[in-house]
């Protein structure tokens, strides 16, 4: 279908060229899902760009040769390209808020979309336009076709982008990290989709991401880019199991149990395509360059180590032994003990308490809210990690936020340490805030970008110790040594640091007044996977010195479960399970959590979600905030839904001491495995047939 | 979008008549004294107090208040202090000589600024745009009636392609009496030709004048938003679609215009006050001039008048301008601070 | 292994950038030739400013008998219908110009961020109101404004300064609004307050100084601008009076002879202004891209 040939696209600038995508080949068959992987700025995006004959700013193509169903693509005429782009080639971009024009409503954006490559009147482009929304699962699809690209979701704006590439029914389809601003059980109905549609037709589907779960589940074949370039290619088994390329392990190893992370991760940031080095771009980097292989001065070859295995390495016969693969370890699913279990979690009384917490936004001008916490109880005890899980709109943040008083309330008590917090003064609360922390997602913005981070690390020094200034000094070294940062940072502003670092900034800050418990509002959301795993165990590393207590919040099931040893499942403002990491992982019991797990993507092509998992899969409305149903908020979504669960307003149910649900089905054992397995089947069954 | 409108025109009635009233109070709270102007510093108290009661200035606060307001609703400002005629009929010979004035000058400094600016942000880093850039940057910051006079001695003085500056048509000529007062239509409406092109010829150096300084500023922001139009991800994303160049020329056009509208109006309402520098360069009986030479003579109802006059323009235009960009940018609509 | 144990190190391609203002514009100063004249011409207005009246060859408001001479060697640009030095006047001027436009820029960024820092942060119907007052002055033909306050009050200095510093208040004050209301939902001000830090301290300590950078870089222009306003007033008779060295006085001067051919009372002052306020813009200009550049 697609094949490329080293292809190359290059950037004029005054005294030299960079070249962006560098000599790369690819090949797309009909009918198979390619996945293409690498750090960003590794050149994915400039490929697919090029792909289609397109650069940004001033690059240009610069050798190579694209042929697509027969046809030499860089031979074509201007008007010929443009049947191609959109009507041949569909493009999921990345960025899907940016990528709508925002001038114009959405439906007149998929009509001229569709117009542009079929003989159509605008009737019938308006009613595909309808079907094409409703296919991708957008709510009320009619009033969407209105809307302005401003008012969509970044998922909503994602799943537009989906609807308009499928629309023409391309026979390759391009997608640039499709699912990265969507939820995970959004994510997985959207990759269902995309799949199916793509094996319906005998097309093809080239996707990009940065996520192994992602490669394993849906790939068939895999290209690692680094720097511009090819690194490796390989089938999905052996890019898992028998990778050898340093920078595929270092991929793998942050994701993966097989690898011994500190002995194979890459150090530093991504090589800067405006300056490579000599030799192996990789080579400043990688811990098993050497030279005498010649990684320091000769660009390597990409190599055949199968027929259908290539790698561009000096070393690649004994980098998998010096890698250290462990072939003896489980799959992660199978390891479900987290490697920092501190056993029991410690009992003696709750340093923080939360009891019936209600948080509505008030919508100005009339008198509905949006409900983003409603009646919220939970303890946290002294060293122990809470982990609290949900979707964007769980209201997960909100309650970080609120446990810490950084938003008021609207009821609800929140006590610390003893103390109730509404009942304290400002100037008290002023005083606590040194005993309670919080580490943000974003690393860009919680830190002053005027100050020095030094400074910013003072701050809290001043305000709550009587420290001398060479003290104060001193102990923002001390701090930055205990995150792991030399102590010179302390002079510099953000601007040039690595998110890693800023976020390992962030946590200096947090801990400098020794507090006893920190909030980490998905700390590791916005880094890449090798930064998030070295912040993670930082994160445990600082918890056994300090004896810290954790809020850990986030979206990722995976790190949940590897770093905390209770857990809470919001869904829409409610909490709909609490219990134990082992509990809630083995043996999860709300419908909600039964769908979250199920659609857990496993970075292991031996353990495909399988179509059963899909049965679990939500479908159907999620309700609006503002106005929340009056019985169970997951009526509209639950494959077992009754009568009782649309009119009675649903509490949390103990099960076993220490695991509630909000389930009524659940506690009275009403939704038997019985039951479960005959949905699963039920689904299996009618998937079957165009599951192929 | 219809409740936007409607909720900026119920903005307008109230800030027109803040404007008129702080007005109106500024004048009688300034220390300044019409009274003497009119008979002299020497005058009896006689002279002095016949001279309040004609011109209603023995009356309260109130009721001089009272009377500006009601005169308000028929548009009717009072008589003159200075020349006793009605200040409405005053107005209406020199508001027209103004608006042709920035009107031309606007129109030309959008024709010409828009495609160049357009053009320049397709040309980042070559010679023409760097040029192009220096001088947006120069000509938005110079002295208008400098320029004027410069361009006099050149093309009056040294080589004569222009009158003198002496109004809107040479001294002997009479200009035709209605029914507009525009010039430029009433010469037509009368078949006078050979007035029109005197007055196109005595307009010409003060129009360039202002073309010259308002292509600037307008220049600059035309290029900066095409530019960040061309370099966007939706650009892009739509030449990745296959839609045909037409249809990507005019996303650019349309994504691209909500900040020349911006810069527009606020051009447009300074210049029709900072026109009465060029005014007096080329002697054009314009508002400007009326409102400074008045302002010298401390004419209250002249000087109310040019008041409500300017700001009901000044406010017109901005809320056109609010209306053209919510057309132009849907995201206002909905959130606007 | 944990985090300390290993010697710490900054991974490569990370960039120590030191804090402050001045290493960027050195970096600026560095990279754009324009930048660079800009600020020559900037410089040399401020010490004119400061030491223009005393390099005057001639005395500056005295009346001579060397009427209406064409520059020469002893009048380098030549004298008008009073017999002043043209060339020591506009050297004398920025004394005027110059300081008029620095104190009502001064005066404006003060109190324009001051209100929009207020009114942004803290929210509610006082801020509101202040919105509507600017929005309605600024929709006012700010030139006639100027205009009849400063005849109305009388043509001195210092009512030009505060006229002109009232007319630019509105612009300072969105600026920093603006800033404000996105700054005060970004995450380091929320980290600042769970850190236990006051809201005053916030504002004036966190916010304040992340807001300014757009309206220090439109000073230089409103400066400019200043310059333009003060002279276009006394152009026209309704600012600085005359024999006051002052630039668009001098303009106004030789108006009604340069029309007959007396070219040099008017070009020479005219020049000062233009190269003057195109240097400000400038300079202007170059911050605000250096601002926006650092995102």
């Amino acid at each position: 279908m697609l094949f490329v040939r080293d292809l190359s696209v290059e950037y004029p600038e005054i005294g030299r060229t960079t070249y962006a995508v560098n000599d790369v080949s690819l090949d797309v068959p009909a009918g198979s899902v390619v996945g293409l992987v690498g750090e960003s700025g590794s050149g994915k995006s400039t490929l697919t760009l090029a792909i289609l004959g397109l650069t940004r700013g001033r690059g240009r193509i610069a050798a190579g040769n694209i042929e697509f169903d027969g046809e030499n693509l860089l031979e074509l005429s201007e008007d010929a390209w443009r049947e191609i782009r959109g009507g041949q080639i569909g493009l999921v971009p990345q960025n899907p808020r940016g990528a709508l024009d925002p001038a114009e409503r959405i439906g007149m954006q998929i009509e001229e979309y569709y117009l542009a490559h079929r003989d159509a009147t605008t009737a019938e482009a308006n009613a595909r336009a309808l079907e094409l929304l409703t296919l991708v699962g957008i709510n009320d699809p009619e009033r969407r076709l209105r809307a302005f690209p401003h008012e969509l979701s970044g998922g909503m704006a994602q799943r537009v982008l989906i609807a308009m590439a499928l629309s023409c029914s391309p026979k390759l389809l391009i997608a640039d990290e499709p699912t990265s601003g969507l939820d995970v059980t959004i994510q997985a109905e959207v990759l269902d989709d995309m799949r199916r549609s793509v094996e319906a037709v005998g097309s093809s589907l080239l996707v990009i991401t940065q996520d192994l779960g992602i490669v394993a589940n849906y790939c068939d074949r895999v290209y690692i880019m680094h720097a511009g370039e090819i690194a490796e290619e390989a089938p999905v088994e052996r890019f898992f199991e028998n990778a050898t390329h340093p920078a595929t392990i270092a991929l793998l190893a942050a994701q993966d149990q097989h690898y011994e992370h500190e002995r194979v991760r890459l150090r530093g940031l991504p090589v800067n395509t405006r300056n490579l080095p000599s030799g192996c771009y990789l080579h400043r980097r990688c811990q098993f360059a050497d030279h005498a292989a010649g990684c320091h001065d000769v660009r390597p070859p990409l190599t055949d180590v199968l027929p259908d295995h290539r790698v561009r390495c000096h070393r690649f016969r004994e980098v998998p032994e010096l890698a250290g693969r462990r072939a003896d370890v489980g799959t992660p699913a199978e390891s479900a003990a987290p490697p920092h279990a501190r056993g029991a979690a410690p009992t003696n009384g709750a340093l923080l308490s939360v009891e019936g917490l209600v948080k509505h936004f008030p919508i100005p001008g009339s008198d509905a809210y949006v409900q983003a916490c409603q009646d919220v109880s939970f303890d946290v005890k002294p060293g122990e990690t809470l982990g609290v899980v949900g979707e964007s709109g769980s209201g997960k943040t909100t309650l970080g936020r609120c446990v810490l008083r950084l938003l008021e309330p609207t009821g609800g008590r929140v006590v610390f340490d003893g103390r109730d917090l509404h009942e304290l003064s400002k100037g008290e609360l002023r005083q606590l805030r040194k005993d309670m922390q919080i580490v943000y997602q974003e690393p860009f913005d919680s830190l002053n970008p005027l100050l020095s981070v030094g400074r910013q690390i003072r701050e809290p020094l001043k305000l709550h110790s009587d420290l001398s200034r060479s003290e104060r000094r001193e102990r923002v070294h001390e701090l930055l040594g205990l995150v792991g940062l030399p102590k010179a940072v302390a002079d510099a502003v953000p601007q040039g640091l690595s998110p890693g670092t800023l976020q390992r900034c962030s946590i200096a800050r947090a801990i400098a007044p020794n507090p006893k418990l920190i909030v980490l509002d998905e700390p590791t959301s916005a880094l890449p996977p090798e930064a998030e795993a070295d912040i993670i165990r930082l994160l445990n590393d600082l918890q056994e010195r300090l004896g810290l207590s954790y809020i850990f919040i986030s979206h990722d099931l995976a790190l949940v479960r590897e770093f905390c040893n209770r857990v809470v499942v919001m869904y829409l403002s409610q909490i709909v399970e609490i219990g134990t990491q082992e509990e809630l992982f083995a043996r999860p019991r709300h419908p909600y959590s039964r769908a979250l797990l199920a659609s857990v993507l496993e970075p292991n092509p031996r353990a495909k979600r399988d179509v059963g998992a899909r049965a679990e899969r939500l479908e159907g409305e999620i309700p609006s905030p503002i106005d929340l149903p009056s019985g169970c908020y997951l009526a509209s979504r639950c494959h077992f839904v009754r009568d009782r669960c649309r009119s009675e307003p649903q509490e949390l149910y103990p099960l076993v001491p220490g695991h509630d649900v909000r389930c009524w089905r659940v506690s009275e054992n009403d939704l038997t495995e019985a039951e479960i397995e005959e949905s699963r089947r039920r689904v299996a069954a009618s998937a079957n047939p165009d599951a192929g | 979008m219809s409740g936007f409108v409607l909720r900026r025109l119920l903005l307008f009635l109230p800030q027109l008549l803040a404007i008129a009233i702080v007005g109106f109070a500024l004048l009688r709270l300034l220390p300044v004294d019409p009274v003497s102007r009119i008979v002299g510093s020497f005058g009896t108290d006689e002279a002095r107090q016949s001279a309040k009661e004609t011109i209603g200035l023995d009356r309260s606060f109130g009721e001089q208040l009272g009377s500006f307001l009601e005169g308000l609703l028929t548009l009717d400002f009072g008589e003159s202090f200075v020349s006793g005629d009605s200040v409405r009929a005053e107005l209406g010979d020199r508001i027209p000589v103004t608006l042709q004035l920035i009107g031309i000058g606007f129109v030309l400094a959008l024709v010409i600024a828009i495609p160049l600016g357009r053009y320049i942000a397709s040309k980042v880093g070559g010679r023409i745009e760097k040029v192009t850039t220096v001088y947006a940057l120069f000509a938005g910051a110079q002295p208008d009636f400098w320029w004027g006079l410069i361009f006099l001695f050149v093309f009056f003085f040294k080589l004569g392609w222009f009158p003198a500056p002496l109004g809107q048509l040479d001294p002997t000529q009479i200009a035709p009496d209605g029914p507009t007062r525009f010039i430029f239509i009433d010469t037509l409406v009368h078949g006078q030709f050979d007035l029109f092109v005197s007055a196109l010829k005595h307009y010409a150096l003060p129009i360039i004048t202002l073309t010259f300084v308002l292509t600037g500023p307008i220049l600059k922001i035309m290029r900066q938003s095409a530019l960040d139009v061309i370099s966007s991800d939706y650009l892009l994303y739509a030449k990745a679609s296959g839609f045909t160049p037409k249809r990507v020329r005019r996303m650019t056009a349309r994504n691209s215009f909500a900040p020349v509208v911006t810069i527009t109006g606020v051009l447009l309402v300074f210049a029709l006050g900072g026109a009465v520098l060029i005014e007096t360069v080329f002697a054009l009986p314009g508002l400007g001039r009326y409102a400074l030479s008045r302002t010298l003579d401390t004419d209250f109802p002249a000087i109310q008048g040019a008041i409500v006059f300017m700001a009901a323009f000044g406010l017109t235009v901005y809320l056109v301008m609010d209306i053209l960009y919510a057309l132009l940018d849907p995201r206002v609509r909905h959130s606007r601070d | 292994m944990s985090a300390t144990d290993t010697q710490p190190e900054l991974e490569f391609e990370e960039v120590l950038r030191p804090a402050g203002f001045g290493a960027r514009v050195k970096e600026l100063l560095r990279t754009s030739w324009l930048f660079r004249i800009g600020l020559v011409i900037v410089v040399i207005a401020v010490i004119l400013a400061i030491i223009g009246p005393y390099i005057a060859r001639f005395p500056l408001e005295t009346a001579t008998l060397d009427t209406n001479e064409g520059p020469s060697s002893k009048h380098w640009f030549g004298t008008d219908s009073n017999g002043f030095d043209i060339f020591s006047r506009v050297l004398a001027a920025p004394r005027i110009d110059v300081s008029i436009a620095l104190a009502a820029t001064a005066i404006s960024l003060a109190i324009g961020s001051l209100l929009g820092l207020l009114t942004g942060y803290f929210r509610g119907w006082a801020g509101e109101s202040v919105m509507r007052v600017v929005d309605t002055i600024q929709a006012f033909p700010l030139f006639v404004l100027a205009i009849i306050v400063v005849v109305m009050t009388g043509r001195s200095i210092q009512n030009v300064i505060i006229v002109i510093a009232l007319l630019n208040i509105p612009i300072f004050l969105r600026m920093m609004r603006s800033q404000v209301l996105s700054l005060r939902e970004r995450t380091f001000v929320e980290a600042a307050r769970s850190s236990g830090s006051r809201e005053l301290n916030i504002a004036f300590g966190h916010v304040l100084p992340n807001g300014l950078s757009p309206g220090l870089a439109q000073a230089p222009i409103t400066m400019g601008f200043a310059i333009l306003v003060t002279a276009g007033l006394s152009f026209i008779g309704a600012g600085v009076q005359p024999p006051t060295p002052e630039w668009g006085a001098m303009i106004a001067s030789g108006a009604d002879t340069i029309v007959i051919g007396e070219w040099w009372t008017s070009v020479f002052p005219g020049i000062a202004i233009s190269l003057t306020v195109f240097g400000f813009a400038v300079v202007g200009e170059g911050l605000r891209a250096m601002y926006l550049r650092q995102g």
